[in-house]
């Protein structure tokens, strides 16, 4: 498998120290400069969870998967992550058990979404999906 | 930049500034983002098209995040009529996909979902190309 570690892309920030599924290491994921100029907009929690709990998911995953269930993103990435708290109403909370935070990236590895979900975290995989498959393939750990 | 200068530059625009209803599309993630209020919330799975926003406060639904866009309009090519000025109407695109959708028990969320995008008067700018933006 042949691919670049570093990454630049026009109208996108650079996040470089990522967590790299494929060899444990590091490389880059982009976030759009668009989605991080609105987040004024959507108020302080959500400005808050783009700068701390994003950066720390796809640092510091405790799952990744390949492959979202959908054409055209077959090879997606989803990071799964335990950061240590939330927001909620601006301020720091803690997270409970069940809590899980997803970053979803796609195949040019931009991450185009993340958002908290109530899982458990110790069987992620066809969960949250009844029969359906979530995601094709778990590459990490 | 490292994650840390990421959270640094992010954190320095978090001000308590008034919440703005607001829909996104991505092209990255070809999504729609539609928020409606400015809770913390919990992503919740309605079906093949629709992660509705709840409240982590309330169990409300506070907005969404709507997948498959560009796919779902080749495949409903009339919806091309609600488009103005390169903006479509989130309430055109639900009621669009309630008609079309295969799961029962969902025509709750929906009405929701429908009432807020009406209200806020939301509508996402669909751009050819990298991101995003809109208004509502």
């Amino acid at each position: 498998m042949s691919y670049l570690k570093k990454l630049t892309k026009a109208g996108c920030q650079a996040i470089d120290d990522a967590f790299d599924p494929h060899d444990k290491q590091t490389w880059t994921l982009l976030l759009a400069d668009a989605s991080i100029k609105v987040a004024p907009k959507l108020g302080k929690t959500y400005t808050l969870t783009l700068a701390e709990c994003v950066p720390f998911s796809i640092k510091k995953p405790i799952a990744v998967y390949q492959g979202l269930n959908r054409i055209g993103e077959e090879k997606g990435l989803a990071y799964v992550a335990r950061p240590p708290y939330k927001f909620i109403g601006g301020q720091k909370t803690a997270v409970k058990t069940t809590d899980v935070f997803f970053a979803f990236v796609n195949e040019d590895r931009i991450v185009f979404e993340w958002r908290w979900e109530e899982l458990s975290p110790n069987n992620l995989l066809n969960q949250h999906e009844g029969n359906d498959a979530r995601f094709a393939e778990r590459i990490h750990p | 930049m490292t994650g840390d200068e990421f959270t640094e530059m992010v954190n320095a625009m978090a001000e308590d500034t008034p919440f703005v209803p607001t829909a996104i599309y991505s092209s990255a993630g070809d999504c729609i983002k539609f928020f409606a209020k400015p809770d913390a919330y919990y992503g919740v799975r309605m079906d093949d098209f629709v992660t509705v926003y709840r409240s982590q406060v309330n169990n409300e639904i506070v907005g969404c995040f709507l997948k498959g866009i560009s796919r779902f309009l080749q495949e409903c090519p009339q919806l091309m009529i609600l488009f103005k000025d390169g903006k479509l109407r989130l309430e055109y695109l639900f009621v669009a996909q309630i008609l079309t959708a295969k799961k029962d028990g969902i025509v709750r969320e929906y009405e929701e979902l429908i009432d807020m995008a009406r209200l806020a008067s939301a509508e996402a700018m669909m751009e050819p190309h990298e991101n995003e933006c809109c208004a509502a």
